[in-house]
């Protein structure tokens, strides 16, 4: 999983961001630490960031900080759960996830009137991998299976979720992030997201 | 709220942890265990094998604590020593404190020593002690009176003042001969970065900022900066660059 990478230098010139307001952004935790990798150059040492996360990151933080604080942006960014609920006709209403991904959710789960937010993500990941097609309404199951069971012990810390195929038959696998897997030549990877960048975009959505 | 109960040990004696209202430890005190609190203060001898949580926390004898701290308050006058990770709002320390893993408060006035083996995040810090910071020294803004040595590997930040401190020892260093033995006290860094950026006695291999002025007795491999640039004479700097 190579990404392209920014060096700090480089960052503030095109962001036009200053020492200081990268140093405040990183103390209020919005920009995780494990986004500042420290390299050895011939200047000495330098740090570098992923470049397309850090200018997604900052882009969003200049939009949006003369709305919000930046302790209420850093809930937003921080990968521990809102606590909130809403209610299933908000759900629909503003267009959180699709009316078949809440049908298909509550049939396996169960209905109810109101959704804390641990059961939002697992209902706005189900969403989206439907969407992308590339998931079956059968594997659904495995997926929110997964989330139920295990999703709750990264608590605080960001993760990724894998869905691979082997013969036709498909597994899903949370991992910590930053961390590498590797398949055999039959597995295919089929989707690839990160939980962090959901749980992000349902924030922004429901703010 | 219900009504919490307080744990004095006075002599020797250990207990489990818990939640408390007031915790005083006046002889040497052992706790096995997390334990939360509105007040904490020790006087004499004090070992915690647990997590500690408190509104506001007193250390005026000896303190080893095996986990972290979260604190309102914090008040060093004698020696802690924290494994874990420290969150502290407000922390005031005239005397001798290492944190094995990393600091995070608000506003921090440093007299003593202070050692942290990880990151330190402060929105203020003001110095008049000396620090070792082995990670990434930020801040918002410091102001730094140079008495001892002081070390961070990196540090950033919006605001950094560091000046020379009007301790007594450097008024002693005026007496010829007697004092000269001991060595001037300075700040060390690999790097420092920062908006405002104003140095003396400083040795830094890389300093960057929008407006940097260099004092007296600073040792600067390379200095970067954007729209001010200062150099006392008393200075050496090897190359200067504006961006």
């Amino acid at each position: 999983m190579d990404e392209q990478l920014i060096s700090k230098k480089e960052l503030l010139e095109l962001t036009g961001i200053s020492y200081g307001q990268l140093y405040r952004w990183k103390r209020k935790d919005l920009i995780p630490e494990e986004w500042f990798i420290r390299k050895s150059t011939f200047t000495g040492q330098e740090t570098f960031f992923p470049k397309a996360k850090i200018l997604a990151r900052i882009d969003k933080i200049i939009d949006m900080k003369d709305n919000l604080s930046l302790n209420e942006l850093a809930d937003m960014f921080s990968p521990n759960l809102a606590e909130m609920a809403l209610h299933k006709s908000d759900i629909i209403n503003r267009g959180i996830v699709s009316t078949m991904a809440l049908q298909y959710f509550t049939d396996q789960t169960g209905d109810a009137d109101a959704f804390t937010f641990e059961r939002l993500i697992h209902m706005y990941v189900l969403d989206r991998m439907l969407h992308t097609g590339e998931m079956s309404l059968e594997e659904g199951k495995g997926l929110l299976q997964v989330l139920r069971d295990h999703y709750q012990r990264f608590e605080g810390r960001s993760c990724e979720l894998m869905l691979v195929r082997k013969m036709g038959v498909s597994t899903f696998l949370l991992s910590a992030s930053p961390g590498e897997v590797y398949f055999d030549n039959g597995t295919k990877l089929v989707s690839h997201i990160s939980l962090a960048s959901c749980l992000e975009e349902l924030k922004a959505k429901l703010t | 709220m219900e009504q919490r109960q307080h744990l004095k040990i006075m002599g020797s004696s250990s207990s489990g942890g818990g939640i408390y209202d007031k915790v005083s430890i006046l002889g040497d005190g052992e706790v096995n265990g997390n334990i939360e609190c509105r007040l904490f203060t020790c006087a004499g001898t004090v070992r915690v094998y647990g997590h500690v949580k408190s509104e506001e926390m007193k250390i005026r004898g000896t303190s080893q604590m095996e986990g972290s701290l979260l604190t309102h308050k914090l008040i060093v006058q004698g020696q802690g020593d924290f494994t874990g990770g420290v969150k502290v709002q407000e922390a005031s320390i005239s005397g001798m404190v290492n944190i094995g893993s990393s600091l995070q408060g608000e506003r921090l006035k440093l007299r003593g020593s202070i050692e942290v083996q990880g990151d330190c995040e402060v929105e203020t810090l003001s110095a008049v002690g000396s620090f070792a910071v082995c990670g990434l020294l930020n801040v918002g803004s410091m102001d730094l009176r140079i008495n001892w040595n002081c070390h961070a590997k990196e540090i950033g930040g919006e605001i950094i003042k560091v000046r020379k401190g009007s301790g007594i020892t450097n008024m002693l260093k005026f007496i010829p001969g007697i004092f000269q033995v001991m060595p001037d006290a300075r700040l060390t860094a690999d790097v420092i970065e920062g908006d405002h950026i104003e140095l003396e006695h400083t040795t830094a291999a890389i300093v960057r900022g929008n407006h940097v002025k260099l004092g007296p007795g600073c040792e600067i491999g390379r200095v970067e900066y954007r729209h001010h640039f200062y150099q006392d004479q008393d200075s050496v700097i090897n190359s200067v660059i504006q961006m």
